[in-house]
Parts: C-alpha cells; structure tokens; sequence
C-alpha cells in the first residue's frame, strides 16, 4: 500500500473542521486542520499536503489571499485546492470557477461530493506528475 | 371627510367662463372653495408646483396648450391632482377619452347647472382619494410580500447549514465510521437520514420560491442545445427510472435550432417535471420525452402514462402545497412547491408551461423556451503572456450568453499591430507582460483615435488600480476574478444586453450592488 495521502483542512468552523476529518480518515486519508487563513498558510509551507480544503471566509486571512500566495509560489503550485463557500446563490461550476482554486463547492455540501472532489483532483495530480516527468 | 375649504385651480383662458364658473362655485353652508384661475398651461403648472391644489379645472384649449397635449402635461406632472376637464358641447368624446387617460370626470361649459358643479367637484376630490389610498395599500402589500420572501430566504439558508451538520454527523454514525451497529440503530439512524434529506429537499424548494419571488432570482441567458440538455439528463435520470422498470423515450427534431434560457433554470424544470412523471407512471410505465420548434420558440413536452389529473385540479395543481393524492388515497412524496417553481422559472424564462390530461391515460406537461437569435458579435483582444491564463479567459467568454469573437496574443509588442488589424471593441489586457511594461501598452492603445476600443486590466496588484484608470483604463479586474466578475464588467463596458433577468414588477438592484455575492457565511 502506498503511504496515506496528506490533505490540510483549513476551516474555522469546529463542526465542518470534525466532519471532514472524521469522513476523510474513514476513507483512508490523513488529515491536518487549521484553524485561520494565516495558519493554514504556514502548515500547507511546512507539511507540504497533497492536497488543501480551504474555506474561504476565515479569520486573519482570507481562503483568496492563502490561494493566491500558494499559487504564486512554484514549490506549491500544483498542489490542489477545493475553495468551500457559503455563497447562497447556486454557483454554475464551470463559470463560477475562482483563479487560484481547482474546484469549489458550495456550503452545505454533500459528503460524497467532497470525497468525489477529493478523489478525482488527487488522481489528476498524479496524472499530470506522470506525463510531466 | 372632505375638509370645508377647497383650493379649486380654474385654467380657463376666456375670461367670461372664469366668472360664470366662480359663480356657479360661491360657498354654501358646508363648502366653501376657494377658486384660483389662470389662463394659461404655463402658469397652471407654475401654481401646481407651488400650492397645495385640490383640484384642476382644466380647460383643454389653452393660448399655449392644446387638446390632449394640455391634459398630458398636467396629468404626468401632477397624477395625484383630480383632473376636471371642461369641455364645450361639441367636444365631448374628447373629454370621455381624457376620462380613459386619468381624468377624474368632465364637465360641459354653458349646460351644467349650478348643483352639477360643486357636486362634481367634490366627488372628484373624494374619488381621487380613495384611488390614492388603494395606490398607497397595494405598493405597501408589495413591500411586505417582499420582505416576507427576502425572510423566508434568509431564514431557509441559515436553516440549511445546521441542517447539514446534523445530516452529516448521522450519516457518520450510521455509516459505521464510529463503531459497528446492530440493524435496529442501523435502521432508526437510516430513517433520520430519509427525514434530514426530506427537509433538505423543502427548505430547498422554499428557498427557490422565495428567491423568485423576492426578485433576487437571477438568471443567465444564454444559447442552449435542448438536444443535448436533455439527453444529458435523460442519461443522468436513468438509474432512477431503472428502479420502477420504466421506460424513457426522448424525441427530438433534428436540427433544432438553439433555444435562449437560463442553464441552472432548465435542469431545476427539468428535475421537477420528469421527477413528477417518473412518480405517478407506473411501475414498467413509460415517460416520453419530445423537442419541437414552434413558431418563436421550442416546446418540450413531458409525457407519462400515470394516473392523469382530474380537470377541476389542473388548474391548482400549479398553486403552493396542492398535491394529487395516489389512486389508493396515500399522499404522493414530494414538497408540492416543485410545479409552482417549474411555472415560475418557465415564465421568468420567457415561456410558458401548459398542462394536459385525461384521468386514467396519462398526463402531458409542456413548456415553451424562446428561441436564440443571432447578434452581431462582438470582439475582444485578450493580451496576456500566462497561456493558461488567456485559456481560462476564453473559456469564461465561451459561457456566456454574449455573442462574441474572440482573439488572444500573449505578445505585448504585437497588441497594437493585432488590434489594428482585428479592430476590437474591448482589450482585455494585463498589467504584467514580459516583453513591454502593461501600463505603455494601455497608453499607445489610447493614443491610437482610429481604433476606440474600451480596456479592461487585469493585475493581481490591488492598489494600482487608480494609477491604471489615471492612464485610460476603462476598467480594472483583480485576480483572482470569478467568470461572473468579468463577465458583468465586459457587459457593462459594451453595453451588453443586461444578462441578468429579474421579475417584472420588482425592484431592480443598482448597478454595482453585489446582492448576495458579499455574503460568505
């Protein structure tokens, strides 16, 4: 079996930040948790995940600007990012998709759309790391 | 009650009429009013703006004003001032259709006698009153209505979130995440989910509705392959037809031309109706599905052999909470909202939704859609030397509903010889190039007269914004931007046709207010 795949939650509210462990860990991921933008910032540098959940309203820093200084940044620009929000409005996924996210769901979110997200943005990685070497 | 004291405006040029009318007007016992004349349009409308007026007596010819024209000028300043229109014998379905208009009555110069008068006067103040108030109550209903949906919304979408979390944290439990279960707690936790999911679907369909109602529904219009919407549904409802053994048909024209609706809109009708049919067809039934062209528009029709609706529902089926109960008397599953929603996105869609049946054959709902038609496109120079980049740029044009041509050139030394060549209506370009500075390239593109295109920059640099504009950015775009983002911008700077569509007789938001985009949480 190969080594666990590492994704950081990065989510403020304790509820979604206790669901998403819970059910990704059941799926056989491994799971870090952040608890405000600036955090999430620091332990994505230092952990170096395969992949990041990120809220996008969070204290300190918001879940745009942690995108956008991951995505700038070459050592971490392919890692995949699913953008959660709250908008209420229903967003069309393809053109409501951000810069800087890979996907983006919309709270409340089913699990299973989380782990498809999961699943699918995971393999894709590893289909690019394959054709790109 | 009709205060004592009435401020009476006579617009009469001939001056022997303004005192037989003064007479015919003197104080009783109970009334009294107080006559102002003036002979001209001009000054009537001078004294309308200054005094408090209760009512005009206007004649219609007038040394500056004529005929309708002086009953228009009058009456589109003033629509809460009663209008009398005096009117010689010869003139009266002039006056009557002045009556159609807004004016309150009419009075024949020379004949009415001296009751007629005051009498007339009176009721045309009281008649206006009443008018007034009927005015006031139905634009403070409208303003409840509005509030109560603008509620009922944010009150389902804080619902919804808890909701969620509960749905969630059951599911975990059940799903054996937390420790193995025994079949009762397995079964009990399952039928908490069935609960949670039933709630979910009614706050859902609440919240649309209020949504629509409200006018904060927005929707984006754009060209749509019914051929492929539906097949790609059809495809997406097979495993759920599958479960009752149904059958599904799609019949569809062969070239059949675009139809013009909001994506998000058609699967919500879609959902509904065929979600409807697939409910009341029977196990092993069938539900046929044809797209024809007619006239302006395309008309689906959505057809099953269920139990059919008796005549006397087919009207109501389409109000709130109205559902047909199975034919062994059990009450069928759903919200009930779904065929109102459907009706509403129909209309707001500019079609229509009609409903045939007969009882014990099968029920056929149908829904129009405008057909597309072409415009003249529009063109758009993007400039930006990220090739990913300009792909996500272009694919966020492709959605839209605008008509556009689009070309790209990752070159900022070659965007003036392009944009000689293309003659763009927009540039959209960035501030960050690798061969020439951003900012020049916005500054030659201005200098150039024969070629007045608009530009939009693109920077990931906030606080440039002003400096950019300093150098004739007609707008500035952040990154990271959203598809709706650009989108509104480039339909504000061309002058698109508005893409967003809300329901008549409801406010419209300001341009620039985000609605509900600022709220995150």
């Amino acid at each position: 079996m190969a080594d666990k795949k590492k994704i950081l939650v990065v989510e403020d509210e304790p509820d979604f930040r206790i669901m998403l462990r819970t059910r990704l860990e059941a799926n056989g991921y491994e799971v870090f948790e952040a608890e405000d933008g600036a955090a999430g910032l620091e332990k994505a540098r230092n952990m170096n995940p395969d992949l990041i959940i990120l809220d996008i309203m969070l204290p300190k820093m918001d879940g745009y600007k942690v995108a956008r200084l991951l995505k700038f940044d070459e050592k971490y620009s392919r890692v995949p990012i699913i953008m959660l929000t709250a908008r209420s409005q229903q967003t069309d996924r393809e053109t409501g998709m951000m810069v800087g996210g890979d996907a983006y769901l919309t709270k409340p979110y089913k699990s299973e759309e989380i782990l498809e997200t999961v699943a699918r943005l995971l393999n894709k990685k590893a289909e690019d790391n394959r054709g790109g070497s | 009650m009709i205060k004592n004291q009435k401020n009476v405006l006579l617009v009469e040029d001939n001056a022997d009429e303004v005192v037989i009318i003064k007479e015919k007007l003197k104080p009783t016992k109970n009334l009294s009013f107080n006559v102002m004349s003036v002979g001209t349009l001009e000054d009537a409308l001078h004294i309308l703006a200054e005094r408090e007026i209760d009512v005009v007596m206007l004649d219609l010819i007038l040394p500056d004003s004529r005929g309708r024209n002086t009953f228009t000028q009058v009456y589109s300043r003033f629509p809460e001032i009663p209008v009398i229109i005096l009117t010689c014998i010869d003139d009266e379905d002039m006056a009557i259709s002045m009556m159609h208009e807004g004016a309150q009555d009419y009075l024949v110069k020379g004949q009415s006698d001296l009751n007629i008068f005051a009498r007339v006067v009176c009721y045309a103040i009281e008649r206006n009153n009443v008018k007034k108030a009927a005015r006031e109550t139905v634009t403070r209903l409208r303003e409840l209505n509005e509030i109560k949906s603008q509620f009922v919304a944010e009150a389902s979408h804080e619902i919804r979130t808890p909701l969620a979390i509960i749905r969630e944290f059951v599911a975990l439990v059940h799903d054996g995440v937390t420790g193995a279960l025994n079949d009762k707690q397995r079964e009990y936790l399952a039928s908490a989910l069935r609960n949670c999911d039933k709630l979910t679907d009614l706050i859902n369909h609440i919240l649309d509705l209020a949504r629509i109602e409200s006018g904060k529904k927005e929707l984006r219009l754009i060209k749509l392959d019914m051929a492929s919407v539906l097949a790609q549904f059809l495809n997406d409802f097979l495993p759920l037809a599958k479960s009752k053994k149904q059958t599904l048909l799609l019949e569809v024209a062969k070239n059949l031309p675009k139809a013009h609706g909001d994506a998000g809109s058609i699967q919500n009708i879609l959902t509904n109706l065929i979600g409807n049919a697939h409910k009341f067809a029977p196990e092993g039934g069938t539900i046929r599905i044809t797209c024809r062209e007619e006239g302006q528009f395309l008309r689906t029709f959505i057809e099953d052999n269920g139990p059919g609706i008796p005549p006397d529902q087919q009207e109501r089926i389409f109000e709130s909470f109205i559902q047909i109960p199975h034919a062994d008397g059990s009450k069928p599953k759903g919200t009930g909202l779904g065929l109102k929603i459907a009706k509403s996105l129909i209309e707001m869609n500019g079609g229509h939704i009609a409903l045939e049946s007969q009882p014990g054959k099968g029920s056929s709902f149908s829904f129009t859609l405008p057909i597309y038609d072409k415009q003249i496109p529009r063109r758009i120079l993007i400039v930006d030397d990220e090739e990913p980049v300009v792909r996500l740029i272009e694919r966020i044009l492709k959605s839209s509903d605008f008509h556009l041509e689009v070309k790209s050139t990752l070159k900022g030394l070659g965007a003036l010889v392009v944009a000689g060549e293309f003659k763009p209506d927009l540039v959209i370009l960035d501030m960050y190039l690798n061969d020439v500075d951003g900012k020049q390239v916005l500054a030659s593109l201005k200098q150039t007269p024969q070629n007045p295109c608009k530009i939009m920059m693109i920077s990931g640099d906030h606080t440039r914004q002003n400096e950019l504009k300093e150098y004739g950015a007609d707008a500035f775009l952040p990154k990271p931007f959203s598809a709706d983002d650009m989108l509104d911008k480039i339909q504000f700077l061309l002058g698109l046709e508005p893409k967003t569509y809300l329901m008549p007789d409801y406010k419209q938001n300001a341009p620039g207010s985000s609605g509900d985009k600022g709220a995150e949480k």
